[in-house]
Formats: structure tokens, C-alpha cells, sequence
């Protein structure tokens, strides 16, 4: 609602600032990391579980010997991939039923409520995993799922600000207008929706990624040999005794994208006039 | 900061003080990122049990000193110097858990906007509970009990139906004094109220004030009483501070500026107010020679809420009572209709029923020869082009997400499937109509004041080339002298066009400067109808009267205010 | 040791009349002797010297996945031990040692005719059940009289014997449906146990054998109690109690690092330095171990339908980098496309790696650019096995092969492979682990063309000519005559490569340096703790 410049909005706070920047750097990595990392990332460059300072590997090896700090910095591209894409599909499609939910009403958004409700019972790391276990490990499955999974919470959210709106003047001049359904849903309340979706695609996108590096963790996400961080903490823990490494590192960058995608989070949602402080499901 | 390390004068000089403020500037960031002095320099005392007006017109700082007595500052502007003391202790400097509790407990303040300050989804009852759970440590029960009783205190009627009913189920009116009840809830020792009458009408206005007196005698309350609204200070002021550009321009008792305006700018504010009784109540919205057929006709009009389209309301059905019932009357071409009623009487339903919003439980609504029964999606193009509503809150009525330019395209595109070139040269012509420049198009309604805004809705409406217009408290959320304004262009552009025209307001001040004829409304009944000369000359209805009464109390100097209470609305 | 056998097999060619020859119980007793003198000079000298001690308690982790250790009704029986550790309370007929030689254990001696489709068996006569019973041949027929059951027995012996009858009070014939010539081994299956008689379908669920080791106490599919048999027929058993842990993941480690556990099956190679690093602990690799074999799914529409595609698979694999990166060099090994492991003595070497090759025979595929196989799909059965296939992925790209692979989980992945659609069983291209044995039975395990939903073979000439010489090989009692044939049939498998054999790991166990008499086994299955003991 308001005009604030997007500057502005991005250090709303320190913790924002701080927010944005870890996310900004971990969103450089991915996108341009494969420029400078030194090797590939499933080559087998050296001798496996070289300690870290070794010559030519910065951050030593892993145990089959490929490059570790090419592999962390390329390890968040694909759980960010997925985790974005299938929250931005959660928000688009939640948001699009919750705002007609909430507009049309009645036996419809009964019937959708009860079916997010549904949903919003099953925990959700378990609806993935088993989602998953079904129809496979690939990357669509995977960002199909997540999508799935993040949709209902989203359309509840978004819900409950597009029903702000729906008894406001303007809604009803568009019906008196005889505007469509459609065209009500699409002109006249997304837009005004349109920072909770935001905001929600930024919460849930940590939330995703946490869920993606976890899956592939418990060896249900992303598939070897592609380098990815929850799956290298698993590859980790069997050294964890006497390459510690291994673990730390991924883990690092799994914890600093989070919190810096929750700071930022928090600070938009603060910048924004909207209450961040709700729990995730 | 602990008293004791006070100086010994310090403490008995400052103590007194209630609410202090010194020096109070805040300035807000533009686009350029310069700090523009939003309230300059603004100094006054207030002690235990006094009340304290603050009037000016909109964008004159108002609410932002309401704010920063309250220790918040929007986002984007900043308290640049003084201070505010409660008690003496300086709020500015409090964090925000200490400011939180102060909130609770000393300080309360009720907000302009009854639509901001509740929560859409959850029924209006429990919102209240809320705040005696958290603030008072009540337990649902006891917190329920005492919420009806604020309910009843703020003289809603039937407290236990409000109760379960959701925000938007309950008139403005009624969700004004819920907000209200929310702020009693705190037994605060200073109330801030920002413009909290604006949206109510006149009767129910002064109950609410009247409420408000007693609980201040009662417990020995300070009030802040900000409005546009000279008339009200007057009721329930003893001080006064006339701001202009976040200036104090005049300070001093409400009789004596009353009396005495000493600057322009007051005398201004005074002369501007439009009242009941005055003599220049111009009827220039003439009467036309009746046509032989009534361009709308209602009979027998029956309307009550029913819970339809809920799964549950299959399980719990409830007979809701008529909040329209058995009102006829009919409108001539080009004429104006008042309807006059206190909140809840039932004027804003029989509107959206004419518009289409609502559809009528029984009756027939005739609109130029034709039954417009049936709600507004089964209406054809035509109709819902013949008939257009303009809102009470512009602000509400234009989407915050479109430029004005939109806004205006889409009744031209519909009804006339106007494009590109023509639809804007059409577009400028409106807004020239109502003395908007072109420049307006690409503005968000936010950028615009509420009396353009207001002037952007009545484009809006006259786009459509309609035959008739619903007029719905248009004027009452504007500022007096910006009342006036877009009532003067709303008589010229409907003496061009010929429109007829449904004007509903609580102000008879208003209503007796535009309507040939009024109907009074009370409880969904029409309590007269009849020429607004007769009506207002000589009142035959006990209601009427009681209205007339209330809305004339500024001159009258002794306030029927008791025998008010004791009506059950 | 080979030797004396060969000398042995020729001895019973060159009495072509006698019909049914006699083997010398003294040989085969010696057999065993030498494999274990030779085997304990590989291990530590210290434990040779030292007397065993009795007493004690010992605590063995691992986590073999593959356990049908489900219910507590069978967990006792021999076909359902945890991770198939059936041998500390059961006996079977006989061993196969460390050196992958089989050797007797109920059984003493054993001959064979000339036709090789019947053979005698002798039986020990000091052999007591758990229960004081006496072990006797009514015991041994009853007990294959189940295993060889239709609906109740167990592969290897069920298509194999036909009938099972009584000789002497010590001895008795087993005639089989088709000649087998290397029966022995076949004998010493995990779950070819001797279990006191009793109705077929009541038999093994009390648990009573006549192992060195009695059940004491079982957590379902994670944990079996057992203790000492003091009866025992042989040698040992030194524990009070020997407690068998099975555990998922790293948890193995962490309860052996802690000292929970004496100790750890199933050793991560990449752990082997550092463990061997920590402090009073011994490491013992054997020879082999499991292996990893990729089936080639074969039917319309499958890349693998066209050999080439098969052999530039092969011949791009990069094996030796796979032992080197996963295995330390130490160990890891590689078989040449059969079941076959290099220390059988009928092991024939294959063409090694040759990138040109592969791509010259994947352009006449008509593949010139490369060629992207199916996603392959494997379940953690040992900790390594990512990284294997990681590894292999890697090296096959330099042939222009993309190999995609895919992590399933354990439960369920046996079934999950074959792709059951519409009554057709078709094989993924998957994995599937497969243990070291004899010539005999490794080569047996590609010659099944009824096996259709592996995908060995797709119906030609070489399948029916590999099939043709199995037979010939079984019937054939002279190990010369048998070996030539068992290289035909390996030249078969390594040119038509139905199936691409990866690489195995040799089985390594971790223990503390008080625990002797315990050696690694390439069949982890056959490993025995009635002569270890605690100091």
C-alpha cells in the first residue's frame, strides 16, 4: 500500500540488511557460481578426503575426491530451484483459489476450506516423502510436491486478506458493473493481495528449501551425484567422527541461507505492515 | 526514569500534568527523501478529567499528533523533536514493551476507520474479549459478560445478536461502537478519539458522546478529542486547538472561539458548517413537473439477512428480524430523495437492494416500467448502467491498486466499449466536470485527497450515464469545508444530466440542502415522508423530532441528551 | 589346497567302474586343517600364541539391510536369521571357509556317481541338538525334506533334489533332478540348516540346532541374544553370550566408536584408514564380498536390446578407478560381467577398459553423439554404494555415456525393480547385490532363462549355447574338463554382456584388539564366532 522505494524496504532494519545480503550472496552463488568454481562438479579431481587447505582444493574433498568448495557452492542451486519454483506454483495457484474462495464463499469456499484443512493435518515433510517414495525422486516430482504441499497453507493466508477486501466498495461497483467473476477475482483483488503473496512466497520459500536439503537428507530429495547440500550432510555424517567438515560446511550454508531468507523475510513483511510473527505449518 | 531521583520542584510542578506535550514536531520522508514537518512545534497540558479538542481540516496534522501522543510513528516519518509525557514519564523514549502496556492501560485510542481496526474474519464479540483476556487477565466467560455490558454501554441493540455477528454483518455505525467498547475495554486514564463519530449518525453520535461524558466524569478520564467537526467540540470540549499545516493557529476554550474566532481561519471553519435551522438552505436541486409514471416505484419493501451459502446454515438456521420492513415510496425523474435515519435503520439496505447488491425478501421495486426484483448479476447491461451507487468511503469504493485511469476505463469499456483516444478524451471530460485535472488519471486514489477521491467516485458513477444515482452517505466521511465542495458539484452535474438522485445521510443539514422530498426511517419503518420544508418545519413523528432535536444542538443550548438513552434502537 | 583337490578328482576319474567313489574322509578333514592354518597366518600371530580364554560377552553390529527378521514367530527359523546369521545356532551339512573352499561340517564326507546325479553323504555321530537330542540321519532327511518343498523350501536345493534317502544310520543319498557336479557346495547354503525332525510345516520355528550357540533372547529384526551351547561338537564356543546387533545407517559406528559394540560388520571402505587409526582396533578384510550387478533390461523400446550399447557400457566402465576412489585400493575388487571373483580358480579375465572402443561400438549403435541410458536405480545396501555409482556415472561420460542415478529406499526395492505392468515382468535397470560362490553356482545364476524378469537373457542363440554348457559343465566330474567349459561360458557372458558386473567390496570387519579368533568372510553370511574369544 504504500510507496516505499524497494531500497527502502530492503533496510528496513539491521537484521533485514543482514537478511537480504545473505540471501543475495547465496542467489549470486547459485546463479554464477558455475562461472568460477575450479572444477566440475562430479569430477574426480583429487585423492578423496583431503582436509581443507590442501593445494588446489581450498575446502579439501570429499570422500570419492571431487573439489568440496566447487560442490558447496554449487549444492544450493538445485534445492533453490525447486524449492522457488514450487513455492512461486503454491502462492500463483493458492492465491488464485483463495482469492475466489473468498470471493465467491458460500459452498465453494466451505468445500475448499475443509480440503485445506485436510491437508494442513498431514505433517508436511511426511506428505513429501511419501508423495515422493510414489512417483519417484526426479526434479519435477519433487517441485510438483512441494508445490502441493505449500499451496493450502499459502491459500489460507491469502485468503483471509483477499476477505478484507471483498466487502470493500470497490468489489461491489465491479459486480454492479457486471464484471465477471474472473475479472473481479483477477482485476480488482489480486492486486491488492498482491503483498501477502509476497510475503508468503519469501516464508515458504525457506521453508521449502529447509524441506528439500531435509528430503534429500533422508535420501528422498535430490538424487547423487548432483551436488546439493543436504544430501552432502548425509554423505557427511558416515565421516563426521574424522572429517567433521563434511557435515559443517553444507550445513553452514543450508542454516545461513535460511536464516538470511528469514530475516529478510521478516523485514519485508515488517516494511510491509504485515505480521510475519504467524507460524508455518 | 524512577521519581525519586527527581528534583524536588520538577517533581511537584510536573506531576500534576496528566499528559504533557512539549515542543512535538514529526516530519515525514518525501520522495526526495526530505523531511516535511507533518505537526510543528505543538505544546499543551491536559489533566486528569479534561477534554481537549483538536480541529482542523484533513492533512492538517491531526492524526499524526493523535499518533505520536500515543508513542507510534508511521513507518517513513519521524518524531524530529519534543516530548510527550504521561504521568511524566517521557513515552518517546519507552521501548516497545513498555509502550505496549502503556497502550494497555493509560492510554487508548479509538481510530478514524472502523474498517482497519477490526478483523474481518472473527465475529466482532469474541475481538473485544480479546483485549479483557489479555489486558484485564479475564477468563472467557466473565470477559464475554463484560464485553455485552460494553456493547449495551455503547447502545447497541441487542448486544448478544452483535455479539456472533462478523464486522462486515453490522452497520458502520454499530462497528464504530464496537471499536469504541474495544477502547472502554482498557478503563483507560487518557483516551485518544480520532474523528470517531464521523461515520455515525447524528442520534447514535450523541450517545456515543454522551457515553463518553459520563464514563470521563465517572472515572475522572482525560479526552483527546480530535475531529473535523467544530460542532462537536463545542458538545464535549472545555479546550480547544485549532491546527492548520501542523500548526496550532488557536488555542483556548471551545465558547470562547465559539464567540470570538480570532483568526480567518476559524471564523472560516465556523461559517462553513451547514445546519438544520439555518435560513439559506437552498432547495436549488428543483422539483420538476412530476412525470405521470414514477421513474422508480418501491412497494411493500421487505428485506432481512439470511445466512445462505453456508454449509452450516443447514445445520443452524436462524430467522434473522427485517432490517427493511414494508417500506414503500416512489421517485420522480430528476428528483432527489432524502432518506434520513439513524445507523442500522435500514437507509444503506434499501439502496443496495435498488442498486442489486442485495435482493429483497419481498416487495417489488418497479424501475421505469420494469420489475427490478432480482439481484444485480441476473440484471441486463442497460439496467445496471441506468442505475449506479456512489459510496460513503471513496477511499474504500476506488481499488487502491489502480491508477484513477482504470478506474474511470472500466464503466466506458462496459457500458459504451470506449477505447484508447476517445475513452480518455471522455475521461478528461469527467474529471473536468468535477474540476479534476487531467493530470489525476494517472494517480492512485491514495495520492488524491479524500475530496477528490470522493469527486473521482461520483465520475465514476455519471461515466455510466445513469438515470438514477444512489447517493450513500457520500459526504460523510469528508471535512466540512470539502463536504460542501463535492456537494456543489454534485448538484451541478445532476441538474445537467437530469439524473434522480437517492440521497442518503445521517445529516440533515445536508439532506435538507439537496432533497425535495425525505423519508425518515427508523428501524426498517418509514417514520415520515413528506416535503423536507414540511418535515423539517413541523415534525410529526416523535422520532423525527428527536432527530431534528439532536441535529440542531449546537444552538439549542440545553441537549435532550437523556431522553435519547432511553430509546431502544 | 587346490592341488590336492584336482590330484583328488583325478583319482576318482581314473576308477571310472566303481560307480559311486569314495572320497577320504581324511582329505577333506585336511582340507580344512590347511585353510585354516593358512588363513590364521594371514591374521594376527598374537592370537594364534595366546590359549583361548572362556567367558565373556561380545557384541557384533552391523547393518545388513536385507533381513527377513520380521515377525517374532520366525525369527528363530533358519530362513529368516537376522541378516541371515543362521550359522551361530545352526549346522548345515558343510562350510565354506575363508578361503571360499568347502569343507565339512555335519557332514564328514561326501562322493558322488558317475553321472554325477547322485551323491552320498556321510554324517557326524557326535552331533547334539540344543535339546540333548542326538543329531541323526532321520534328522538330515527331514530337514531337506523341507528344503527342498515346493512351497516351503529354499533356492538352490529346491529345483536341485529330487529325493533324499536313508544309506546307514551315518549315511545318506541324495538323488538329484539333474547332475550337479560341485553338490557340495550347494550344501553349505545359509539355509540349508539341520533341524531335528518334525512336520514340515512345524520344523526350525522352535530354533533348536546344533550350532555352538543357543537363542537367548530376540528384539525382532534388530537384535538376537544368544548363548554359549556347552555340547557343542566342535570347537568353542569361548563367549557366554554373543549378542547380534542390526542397525540402520551410521549407527553401527557411533555404537562402536562409543564402545558399545566389540565388533563392527560391514565396514564403509572410506572408513578403513581412520578406524585403523583409532586405537585398539584391528581391521580383517577378506577376499571378496559382495558385488554389485547392474541388470540390462531387455525388451522393446530398451537400449540394451542392442549389444553393442552393452559392451560400450563395459568397456567404459572405469572399474579400477572405482576400487582405487571408493576402495582405498585396498578394499575393493572387480569380476569380469559374471558372478564370478578373481580367486576362483575358473575365473577368465576380461578385455579391460577401452574408451575408443566403446564409442566406435555406440556410433555403430548409431549413437555418435552419445547416448543417455534410463535412469538407474539402486537401494543402500552398503554404505558405499553411492559413491560407486557416482564414480562409475563419472567415468562412463568420457565415453559420451550419461548415466543417471537413483536412490531408492531399502524397503520395498526388491519388489519396486521389476516393473509389474500388465502382467509383463519387466526389469528395471537396477541393481542387485549378489555374494561370491562357486564357479558352479556363480555361473548357475546366469543360466536361468526362465528367469525372465531379470532380464539375463533375451531369447538367442548364445543364451540357449550358455545354457547348453551349464548343463555339460554339471555333468562333467573332471575339473579340467569342467574349467574349459566354464571359460566358454564366461567368453559368453563377456561378449553378449547380458548383465555388467561393477565391482565388489571385500568384506571388512572392525574389532577391538581383545577379540580373537575372529576373521573376515567373503560370504558374510558363512562367518563363524564359535572359536572367538575375549581377553
Amino acid at each position: 500500500m504504500s510507496n516505499k522505494s524497494v531500497l527502502d524496504v530492503l533496510t528496513h532494519s539491521p537484521g533485514t540488511s543482514i537478511g537480504v545480503f545473505l540471501v543475495a550472496i547465496h542467489l549470486l552463488s547459485a546463479l554464477f557460481g558455475f562461472l568460477f568454481v575450479p572444477y566440475g562438479p562430479t569430477e574426480l579431481a583429487g585423492v578423496s578426503l583431503l582436509a581443507p587447505g590442501s593445494p588446489g582444493f581450498s575446502l579439501g574433498t570429499d570422500v570419492i575426491g571431487r573439489d568440496y568448495l566447487t560442490r558447496l557452492v554449487l549444492g544450493g542451486r538445485t534445492s533453490i530451484f525447486v524449492a522457488m519454483l514450487g513455492v512461486m506454483i503454491a502462492v500463483v495457484s493458492g492465491g488464485l483459489i483463495g482469492v475466489s474462495a473468498a470471493y465467491i464463499g458460500g459452498f465453494y469456499d466451505d468445500v475448499i476450506m475443509r480440503l485445506v484443512d485436510i491437508k494442513l493435518s498431514i505433517p508436511g515433510i511426511l506428505f513429501v516423502a511419501l508423495c515422493v517414495v510414489g512417483f519417484g525422486r526426479s526434479i519435477p516430482v519433487l517441485t510438483i510436491v512441494i508445490a502441493i504441499n505449500y499451496m493450502p497453507g499459502a491459500l489460507r493466508i491469502i485468503r483471509s486478506q483477499a476477505m478484507t477486501q471483498v466487502p470493500l466498495d470497490y468489489v461491489k461497483s465491479a459486480r454492479l458493473r457486471g464484471d465477471s467473476k474472473l475479472s473481479v477475482i483477477v482485476r480488482e483483488l489480486c492486486p491488492n493481495v498482491l503483498e501477502v503473496v509476497v510475503v508468503e512466497f519469501a516464508i515458504r520459500t525457506s521453508s521449502a528449501i529447509l524441506a528439500v536439503s531435509a528430503l534429500s537428507f533422508l535420501g528422498l530429495g535430490i538424487s547423487p551425484p548432483t551436488p546439493d547440500w543436504g544430501l552432502m550432510v548425509y554423505e557427511g555424517i558416515q565421516q563426521i567422527y574424522f572429517a567433521p567438515w563434511l557435515v559443517l560446511f553444507p550445513a553452514f550454508l543450508i542454516s545461513t541461507l535460511v536464516i538470511g531468507l528469514n530475516f529478510a523475510t521478516d523485514g519485508l513483511a515488517n516494511a510491509l505492515g504485515l505480521d510475519a510473527a504467524r507460524g508455518l505449518d | 526514569m524512577p521519581l525519586a531521583w527527581m528534583p524536588l520542584e520538577a517533581l511537584t510542578e510536573e506531576i500534576m500534568d496528566l499528559l504533557n506535550v512539549k515542543n512535538l514536531s514529526v516530519g515525514y520522508y518525501d520522495r526526495f527523501k526530505q523531511i516535511v514537518p507533518a505537526v510543528n512545534d505543538v505544546s499543551f497540558q491536559l489533566q486528569q478529567g479534561e477534554t481537549l479538542g483538536i480541529v482542523g481540516e484533513s492533512g492538517c496534522g491531526k492524526s499524526t499528533l493523535a499518533r505520536a501522543l500515543m508513542g507510534y510513528c508511521r513507518p517513513g516519518s519521524l518524531i524530529m523533536d519534543g516530548e510527550v509525557r504521561i504521568n511524566n514519564l517521557n513515552i518517546l523514549q519507552m521501548n516497545s514493551l513498555e509502550l505496549l502496556k502503556l497502550r494497555g492501560e493509560r492510554i487508548a485510542m479509538v481510530p478514524q476507520n472502523p474498517l482497519s481496526s477490526l478483523t474481518y474474519h472473527i465475529k466482532v464479540g469474541p475481538q473485544v474479549d480479546e483485549i479483557l483476556r489479555i489486558h484485564q487477565g479475564m477468563d472467557s466467560r466473565s470477559a464475554r459478560n463484560h464485553t455485552l455490558e460494553l456493547f449495551s454501554g455503547t447502545n447497541l441493540t441487542d448486544p448478544e445478536l452483535i455479539y456472533d455477528r462478523y464486522p462486515h454483518e453490522i452497520s458502520g455505525g454499530q462497528r464504530q461502537r464496537v471499536v469504541i467498547a474495544g477502547a472502554l475495554a482498557c478503563q483507560p486514564a487518557i483516551m485518544i478519539l480520532d474523528e470517531p463519530t464521523t461515520a455515525l449518525d447524528t442520534t447514535t453520535e450523541m450517545q456515543v458522546l454522551q457515553l463518553v461524558k459520563e464514563l470521563r466524569k465517572k472515572r475522572n478520564m482525560a479526552l483527546v478529542y480530535i475531529t473535523h467537526d467544530l460542532t462537536l467540540t463545542d458538545y464535549i470540549c472545555e479546550d480547544v486547538l485549532v491546527m492548520l499545516n501542523g500548526s496550532v493557529v488557536e488555542k483556548g476554550s471551545v465558547k470562547r472561539i465559539f464567540k470570538v474566532p480570532q483568526t480567518d481561519y476559524a471564523k472560516m471553519l465556523i461559517s462553513s458548517i451547514p445546519r438544520v435551522d439555518s435560513e439559506n438552505g437552498s432547495s436549488s436541486f428543483r422539483l420538476l413537473v412530476p412525470d405521470r409514471e414514477p421513474l422508480l416505484s418501491v412497494k411493500n419493501l421487505k428485506f432481512r439477512y439470511g445466512r445462505h451459502g453456508s454449509l452450516f446454515a443447514t445445520f443452524k438456521p436462524k430467522k434473522e428480524p427485517f432490517v427493511v420492513n414494508n417500506v414503500s415510496f416512489d421517485l420522480e425523474r430528476s428528483e432527489t430523495v432524502g432518506l434520513v435515519g439513524e445507523s442500522g435503520s435500514g437507509k444503506s439496505t434499501i439502496a443496495n437492494i435498488i442498486c442489486g447488491l442485495l435482493s429483497a425478501t419481498s416487495g417489488d421495486i418497479n424501475f421505469d416500467r420494469q420489475s427490478i426484483n432480482k439481484a444485480g448479476e441476473k440484471r441486463s447491461l442497460d439496467l445496471r448502467r441506468r442505475i449506479q451507487i456512489i459510496f460513503q468511503d471513496p477511499l474504500s469504493s476506488l481499488n487502491p491498486r489502480h491508477r484513477i485511469e482504470t478506474i474511470l476505463s472500466r464503466p466506458l469499456k462496459i457500458f459504451f466499449g470506449l477505447k484508447g483516444r476517445v475513452a480518455r478524451d471522455r475521461m478528461v471530460e469527467l474529471l473536468e466536470s468535477m474540476e479534476l485535472v487531467p493530470d489525476h488519471l494517472s494517480r492512485f486514489p491514495r495520492q488524491l485527497s479524500g475530496g477528490q477521491q470522493q469527486r473521482i467516485a461520483i465520475a465514476c458513477a455519471f461515466a455510466a450515464k445513469p438515470d438514477l444515482i444512489l447517493c450513500d452517505e457520500v459526504t460523510s466521511a469528508l471535512d466540512v469545508s470539502v463536504q460542501a465542495k463535492v456537494l456543489e458539484l454534485l448538484k451541478a452535474i445532476q441538474t445537467k444530466t437530469g439524473v434522480a438522485c437517492v440521497f442518503i445521510s445521517h445529516d440533515l443539514g445536508v439532506v435538507k440542502q439537496v432533497a425535495n422530498r425525505v423519508i425518515v426511517l427508523q428501524k426498517g419503518v418509514v417514520a415520515e415522508a413528506g416535503f423536507t420544508k414540511d418535515v423539517f418545519a413541523k415534525p410529526k413523528d416523535e422520532y423525527t423530532q428527536l432527530l431534528l432535536a439532536a441535529a440542531s444542538r449546537q444552538n439549542d443550548a440545553p441537549i435532550p441528551i437523556h431522553n435519547l438513552g432511553d430509546i431502544q434502537i | 589346497m587346490y592341488s590336492e583337490k584336482k590330484n583328488f578328482e583325478k583319482n576318482q576319474i581314473n576308477q571310472p567302474a566303481s560307480g559311486i567313489t569314495r572320497r577320504n574322509f581324511a582329505i577333506g578333514a585336511g582340507a580344512g586343517f590347511v585353510s585354516l592354518s593358512l588363513s590364521n597366518l594371514l591374521f594376527s600371530s598374537l592370537s594364534m600364541a595366546a590359549q583361548p580364554k572362556k567367558g565373556g560377552k561380545l557384541v557384533y553390529a552391523g547393518s545388513y539391510l536385507n533381513s527377513k527378521h520380521k515377525s517374532l514367530k520366525n525369527a528363530k527359523h533358519p530362513y529368516y536369521g537376522i541378516e541371515i546369521r543362521t550359522r551361530n545356532t545352526y549346522n548345515a551339512l558343510t562350510w565354506v571357509d575363508e578361503e571360499l573352499n568347502v569343507v565339512p561340517e555335519i557332514a564328514t564326507d561326501w562322493e558322488s556317481n558317475q553321472g554325477q546325479d547322485v551323491w552320498e553323504v556321510t554324517i557326524r555321530e557326535d552331533v547334539k541338538f540344543h535339546d540333548g537330542r542326538p543329531l541323526t540321519v532321520e534328522d538330515v532327511i527331514a530337514s531337506y525334506n523341507l528344503h527342498k518343498d515346493k512351497k516351503l523350501g529354499t533356492s538352490f536345493v529346491k529345483k536341485l533334489v529330487d529325493k533324499i534317502e536313508k544309506v546307514s544310520t551315518n549315511k545318506v543319498r541324495f538323488f538329484l533332478k539333474s547332475p550337479s557336479s560341485e553338490f557340495a557346495w550347494n550344501l553349505a547354503e545359509y539355509r540349508q540348516a539341520i533341524m531335528p525332525a518334525a512336520p514340515l510345516d512345524e520344523m526350525g520355528f522352535l530354533g533348536i540346532g546344533s550350532g555352538p550357540y543357543k537363542f537367548a533372547k530376540i528384539d525382532v529384526g534388530r537384535r538376537v541374544i544368544y548363548e554359549a551351547n556347552e555340547d557343542y561338537w566342535g570347537k568353542g564356543p569361548y563367549l557366554d553370550t554373543l549378542e547380534c546387533v542390526n542397525l540402520p545407517g551410521t549407527n553401527p559406528l557411533n555404537g562402536y566408536l562409543s564402545g558399545q559394540f566389540d565388533v563392527l560388520a560391514a565396514v564403509d571402505p572410506s572408513l578403513i584408514n581412520q578406524l585403523s587409526a583409532t586405537p585398539n582396533t584391528k581391521i580383517d578384510i577378506a577376499k571378496a564380498g559382495d558385488q554389485i550387478m547392474m541388470v540390462l533390461p531387455k525388451y522393446e523400446g530398451s537400449p540394451f536390446m542392442d549389444k553393442r550399447v552393452r559392451q560400450a557400457l563395459t568397456l567404459a566402465l572405469d572399474r579400477e578407478a572405482i576400487i582405487r576412489i571408493v576402495f582405498g585400493g585396498k578394499t575393493g575388487w572387480a569380476s569380469n560381467d559374471t558372478h564370478m571373483a578373481p580367486f576362483n580358480e575358473d575365473f577368465l579375465a576380461k578385455e579391460p577398459r577401452n574408451i575408443p572402443k566403446a564409442k566406435q561400438l555406440l556410433a555403430e549403435a548409431g549413437f555418435e553423439n552419445g547416448i543417455t541410458l534410463p535412469t538407474f536405480y539402486y537401494a543402500p545396501y552398503v554404505p558405499e554404494i553411492t559413491r560407486v555409482l557416482s564414480v562409475a556415472a563419472e567415468s562412463v561420460k568420457e565415453a559420451g555415456i550419461t548415466m543417471k542415478i537413483e536412490e531408492r529406499p531399502m524397503a520395498g526395492y526388491r519388489k519396486w525393480r521389476v516393473e509389474n505392468k500388465e502382467k509383463t515382468t519387466k526389469h528395471r535397470f537396477a541393481m542387485g547385490p549378489v555374494g561370491p560362490r562357486n564357479p558352479a553356482m556363480n555361473l548357475f545364476r546366469m543360466a536361468r532363462p526362465t528367469y525372465n524378469e531379470s532380464g539375463y537373457w533375451h531369447p538367442s542363440a548364445e543364451g540357449d549355447r550358455y545354457i547348453e554348457l551349464y548343463e555339460k559343465a554339471m555333468r562333467t566330474g573332471d575339473p579340467i574338463a569342467r574349467r574349459n567349459i566354464y571359460h566358454d561360458m564366461q567368453r559368453i557372458l563377456q561378449n553378449d554382456v547380458p548383465a555388467i558386473f561393477l565391482t565388489g567390496r571385500r568384506e571388512t570387519i572392525a574389532f577391538r584388539s581383545n577379540v580373537h579368533g575372529l576373521k573376515a568372510h567373503s560370504q558374510h553370511w558363512s562367518l563363524r564366532f564359535n572359536e572367538v574369544w575375549k581377553s
